[in-house]
């Protein structure tokens, strides 16, 4: 049991390991941003609404301005750094290309671990399940259609590939 | 930037509600934190000690068993969207969360989380309230029992006493010729107007129980008693006539706020519309139902 | 794609797309420097009071605080800056004059101590009467935002809330009109969200300041800051990276000023990031009432418009005055018009600055003409396109009168995109189509320049100003710059803006950075050709040319000399380079603004919608967008702008409006209840025809459009909205509660308001054109 104001973070990013002492009070995003220099993963609305901080825990989405680096204790982190695997872009972030899905870019990071959330989830989805899904990822540039013609593109290659990439 | 706190994990519910006792208000339960971490951080709360029940699987667990369900209080909403016994069995409660928040909220927020907090524009309570759900509660003086409907008393205001955690969420079954329907409207973030109605009929298609509940246009969620009796004793046929006199009697039983949601004219006028197409959702499912 | 060209129109890549997929891409808020100390700036929750009493002593006596300032310790005058008058104080002065207006700044080691010591800020505050809408503005003896006798004496608005008024006009309003139409309608003041806020690091050396800032005009912050610090151009840099979305909100300086002051009282880099709240506090749109009195014949041909508009701008004038003021010049639209008398007020309000947002004031006029234009074809017993298809101007045409006549097509714009929603087929139950036809004049009379280097083995830097906000505009630059010279695009490098090597740019704006900055890479990649072809000379001893379709150069008896072979045999061995340097100058003229359109910027849309009529909910089910943008350099970069901007125009038309109580404090300044377009508001079908004429001034017959699918998107709907109801609502957003009530009202009334009919000759009323 750990009843103290800091305690030790061991915790896998992007798959590799690392201990910190963390503040119980700091956020995950502030560790990712500032104690591991990930800075991918952007700040914006600061109140869980925009998506812009979403990353994965242990494959769950969650906005990392909202939560607690506690959280991470143990856990795997999965941000936008970590996608690409050996030099190689993921299919997600093939598709963001070769479908222009993204503008000034802020957005981008936070709708990638979404999409890789729900791709996890629903290997296959729908039009309508992906526009569902990124009710919780705002983009103020693209107008979105983009963004979902890539995740079906995406969806196609992944599928092919046969599972999880 | 959060003030430096503690946190805590308790080995039992026991010693939770220890905690919570010892440390009074300086204290706070702890599971999703989507609601807690961004007061903790633009300052409207400030604790020294967050207990967190996520190591508690007595609140985690969700069991279904011959129609009754018992949602551990830290059970996240993705956890109730992936137990099929419930997806089965009650329906409107994975629709209700699916149109609410997103999936960061849903991977983290519970409902024992979303009940404590109390914010008006909200959509659990109103369903739950319709099935006429119960909260049971541990504390220092022992568990009980509260119905949804009495557990929340205003804005931000519940039942929940100083050293009491909610434990779990009790769903009694509604029965085989039963229906519920859902309806919701939301302008912003949160829902600006929200109704539950839940139907029971004998063998013949007379309406032996009925809920109505409003939501989220006023303090809290409540139910309109001036509406179920209209509804109680008829038969479904003429249930579905009745639907537009049913949403008129809500909507002049109801005391909506005005805010940003929208004025208490139209609140009004939403309540007693999401009534109608919740009642004539019910009626649908009863259609369906008892297969 | 067009076989003319080798690289134009080729939707290549966007090439910092990678970099931002990876994370690897860098914005403002992601720099570090060593020994950075973080700022925060105090703003209470006023919209309008008196500064009594600051006590700092508390905050700068805390460990690890670095510098804590107020007006007071900026110098013996307070320093005030702004785009076109410099007027807003760097920390608020004797007064805060608007909710979100700064009085107070800390720079500390870290964010934590930051923000304590701004809690230990004691602000003592006499709260005044404040003024946030039309209406309170300008009441009578509405309590003033200016001091009167800060006025000229001259001024006739001097004891009232108007700041100054624009009139346009020409012609003679007809004696005889079939019918004449009067409506207001109105516009909410709403804000940017970008979704990165304003950021930026401050640094001082003894070479001066050096700032890292996400502003969207570096060379006009460069020229702002000298100012306000009193320092020659020379010694202010500004680094420009990657901007994390503006829409014109980040334009002009808004945290950097005091940014530099702090960095220079802390003796340390300081960076200063505005929250979205912060960003929601600092800039937005301006709010507009129109009224609009048209006077057609029986064919529904106008025969005059009078407007008479009003503006909500804020307690600094920004670029306020400019958005009013251009904006209103063209009110009358596309359309012939024969007389018109334009009359607009800007009126100051206790709110924050109005500032550029995508249109500049058009949605507001377009949101006005359109709904009306659409009222007119009903009373007309017209086909709304009909109507607009008579009233267009076309290609030649004069617009507004001694102004660039009209350069486009714009009925077959219209046409196609009409075409495109199936305008004549049949509606589906409960849905209804609407058409609207926006236009916008880009800025007159500004510079661009560019820098084209090659280098020894012929790759190519690109030094241009524009601003990677999202559109694309390096990729933009690389492909005009390959066309130009035949070197293949990923051959090119365009770095992001540093002041210090990038030569002068007027702004990012206006949607005039393909074709003015793109002139200026053209130009200066013409410049490159000449000396390629001076040097070659000299080097084979004959007369060359440059052969860009083969990258060489060819000497006079055929002989070819690749680039990079004939800058090494110039300068030596993988040496030297040569520079091309062009610039573009709008043309100067006698008109307002300083010189004629450079061309006219004119989109169309086409929206069907569906409405719930119990709840008044209103959903956009398909959407055409047509952009006039004469050749598309990258094609999908240009649909894409064109697409974001309307679903931008979405957020207005159904979601978005920036709330005010009666103290003037913004109620809803956070994503919590300022409701932007999410993706399941996309609407099912969205659709950009893009019209390639190849009729622009800009490279290889390029026009603007980054602002077109804003314009008239909301009329769009509104005019849908109108054919699927009978009912007109004319003021925006459109959000379920006003269409439900609208709704209910049209049990009772059937026409719409204020219709004339008359076979009488009607007198219309004029008066003498003014000049604004």
């Amino acid at each position: 049991m750990l009843s103290q104001r800091s305690f030790a973070l061991e915790t896998l990013v992007n798959g590799r390991p690392y201990a910190l002492e963390v503040g119980a009070n700091e956020l995950l995003l502030d560790v990712l941003r500032n104690r591991l220099g990930l800075t991918a993963t952007k700040l914006s609305c600061g109140i869980e609404i925009c998506g812009a901080c979403t990353v994965l825990l242990d494959g769950r989405p969650v906005s990392a301005c909202c939560t607690l680096a506690w959280e991470a204790r143990g856990r795997h982190v999965e941000t936008a750094e970590g996608l690409a695997a050996a030099g190689r872009l993921h299919p997600l972030q093939r598709a963001f290309v070769d479908h222009f899905a993204l503008q000034c870019g802020y957005c981008t990071p936070g709708m990638l671990m979404a999409l890789r959330a729900l791709l996890d989830e629903e290997p296959q989805p729908t039009e309508q399940q992906i526009r569902e899904s990124l009710k919780g990822n705002i983009c103020r540039c693209t107008g979105y259609q983009a963004i979902i013609k890539a995740t079906l593109a995406a969806a196609e290659t992944m599928s092919s590939a046969g599972g999880r990439v | 930037m959060i003030p430096s706190l503690s946190i805590h994990t308790p080995r039992t519910l026991a010693e939770a509600v220890e905690m919570l006792d010892g440390w009074g208000p300086d204290a706070a339960l702890y599971a999703g934190g989507t609601e807690l971490v961004v007061l903790l951080k633009y300052g409207l709360a400030v604790y020294e000690h967050l207990i967190d029940l996520k190591s508690l699987p007595e609140l985690q667990s969700i069991e279904v068993e011959d129609g009754n369900a018992s949602i551990g209080a830290v059970a996240t909403y993705q956890d109730l969207l992936r137990h099929s016994g419930l997806r089965r069995q009650w329906g409107e409660l994975s629709r209700m969360i699916k149109q609410q928040g997103n999936p960061r909220v849903w991977a983290a927020g519970t409902l024992g989380g979303n009940l404590s907090f109390a914010e008006p524009h909200s959509d659990p309570a109103t369903l739950l309230i319709s099935w006429k759900a119960e909260l049971e509660c541990a504390g220092a003086a022992g568990v009980r029992r509260v119905p949804v409907e009495d557990f929340i008393h205003g804005p931000l205001q519940t039942d929940l006493g100083p050293s009491e955690v909610i434990t779990r969420i009790i769903l009694v079954r509604q029965g085989v010729r039963s229906g519920t329907g859902f309806q919701r409207l939301s302008m912003l973030e949160r829902p600006t107007a929200n109704a539950a109605v839940s139907l029971g009929t004998d063998g013949n298609g007379r309406v032996q129980r009925a809920t109505a509940v409003v939501g989220a246009v006023g303090p809290s969620a409540t139910r309109v008693t001036d509406a179920e009796e209209i509804m109680v004793d008829t038969t479904v046929n003429e249930l579905a006539e009745r639907a537009e006199h049913i949403a008129v009697v809500v909507s002049e039983s109801v005391e909506p706020l005005e805010d940003g949601h929208g004025s208490a004219d139209y609140k009004r006028h939403l309540a007693g519309e999401l009534t109608r197409r919740a009642l004539l959702e019910a009626l649908a499912k009863l259609g369906n139902s008892g297969s | 794609m067009n076989e003319r060209f080798r690289c134009v129109g080729r939707s290549l890549a966007r090439r910092d797309g990678e970099d931002k997929l990876t994370g690897a891409a860098r914005y403002a808020a992601d720099l570090q420097l060593p020994g950075m100390a973080t700022g925060k700036l105090l703003r209470p929750p006023y919209a309008h009071a008196r500064i009594q009493r600051i006590n700092t002593s508390e905050a700068k006596a805390m460990p690890g605080v670095l510098a804590v300032l107020t007006a007071e310790d900026l110098g013996t005058s307070v320093p005030r800056f702004g785009p076109m008058v410099a007027d807003q104080p760097v920390l608020a002065h004797k007064r805060v004059r608007f909710h979100g207006e700064p009085v107070a700044a800390v720079a500390a080691i870290d964010e934590a101590t930051a923000e304590a010591a701004l809690q230990a800020i004691e602000v003592d505050l006499e709260e005044l009467p404040a003024v946030a809408s039309l209406e309170a503005a300008l009441a009578p003896g509405a309590p003033l935002v200016l001091d009167p006798a800060a006025r000229a004496e001259d001024d006739p608005w001097r004891t009232t809330n108007v700041v100054r008024e624009f009139r346009y006009g020409w012609g003679e309003p007809a004696d005889m009109c079939d019918l004449v139409l009067e409506n207001e309608y109105a516009f909410p003041a709403v804000h940017h969200y970008a979704l990165e806020p304003p950021a930026c690091i401050a640094a001082w050396d003894t070479n001066g300041l050096t700032v890292w800032s996400s502003i969207q005009h570096p060379f006009i912050l460069r020229r702002v800051l000298a100012s306000t610090l009193g320092l020659p151009f020379s010694r202010v840099r500004v680094h420009v990276p990657n901007i994390g979305g503006s829409f014109g909100g980040k334009g002009y300086p808004r945290v950097e000023p005091i940014t530099a002051f702090l960095a220079r009282a802390a003796g340390r880099p300081v960076k200063v990031e505005a929250s979205v709240e912060e960003a929601f506090l600092s800039m937005r749109r301006a709010a507009a009432r129109i009224r609009v009195r048209t006077g057609v014949d029986a064919d529904g041909l106008i025969q005059f418009q009078e407007f008479a508009g009003d503006f909500l701008v804020g307690a600094y004038a920004d670029v306020a005055l400019r958005v009013v003021g251009k904006s209103a010049y063209h009110a009358c639209g596309p359309y012939r018009t024969p007389a018109a008398r334009i009359v607009t007020r800007a009126v100051t309000s206790n709110t924050a600055p109005s500032s550029a947002f995508r249109g500049f004031g058009a949605p507001q006029w377009c949101w006005a003409l359109e709904s009306q234009m659409d009222e007119l074809a009903h009373a007309c017993d017209l086909d709304p396109l009909e109507i607009r298809l008579r009233n267009l101007v076309s290609r030649g045409e004069s617009l507004v009168p001694g102004d660039t006549p009209a350069d486009g097509d714009w009925a077959e714009g219209l046409r196609r995109t009409a075409d495109a929603i199936g305008w004549n087929t049949p509606r589906k139950p409960h849905r209804g189509r609407g058409l609207a036809v926006g236009i916008k004049n880009p800025t007159p009379a500004t510079t661009s320049m560019a820098l084209v280097h090659m280098h020894p083995d012929a790759s190519v830097t690109v030094n241009a100003g524009t601003t990677e906000v999202g559109q694309g505009a390096r990729t933009m630059f690389a492909q005009i710059a390959s066309e130009a010279l035949g070197v293949a695009a990923d051959r090119i490098a365009v770095p992001n803006p540093d002041t210090a090597a990038t030569p002068f740019d007027h702004m990012t704006a206006s949607s005039r950075s393909t074709t003015m900055a793109g002139n200026a890479v053209l130009a200066a990649c013409r410049n490159l050709r000449e000396q390629l072809a001076e040097i070659a000379s000299e080097v084979l001893g004959m007369e060359a040319e440059v052969d860009v379709e083969h990258a060489c150069v060819v000497a006079k008896d055929g002989t070819r000399v690749a680039y990079g072979e004939a800058i090494e045999r110039y300068f030596g061995e993988k040496q030297g380079e040569v520079i091309g340097q062009g610039a573009y100058r709008g043309e100067r003229g006698n008109l307002p603004f300083g010189g004629p359109q450079a061309f006219w910027e004119v989109s169309f849309a086409a929206s069907e919608i569906e409405v719930d009529s119990a709840t008044g909910e209103v959903r956009v089910v398909r959407h055409v967008g047509g952009g006039d943008v004469g050749r598309a350099i990258n094609p999908t970069l240009a649909v894409q702008q064109h697409d974001g901007a309307a679903i931008m125009g979405l957020g207005h038309t159904l979601f978005e409006q920036l709330e005010y109580d009666h103290d003037g404090q913004l109620l809803n300044p956070n994503l919590m209840d300022y409701r932007v377009p999410l993706c399941p508001d996309l609407p099912e079908e969205v659709e950009c025809v893009l019209i390639e004429n190849g009729d622009g001034p800009g490279p290889y017959g390029a026009k603007g459009l980054g602002e077109s699918g804003t314009i008239p998107f909301a009329p769009s709907v509104g005019n849908a909205l109108f054919e699927a109801t009978g009912v007109r609502v004319r003021e925006l957003p459109l959000t379920p509660e006003r269409v439900w009530h609208a709704l209910r009202e049209n049990t009772q009334h059937e026409l719409a308001k204020d219709v004339e009919f008359t076979s009488a000759p009607q007198r219309s009323g004029g008066r003498p054109a003014d000049d604004g």
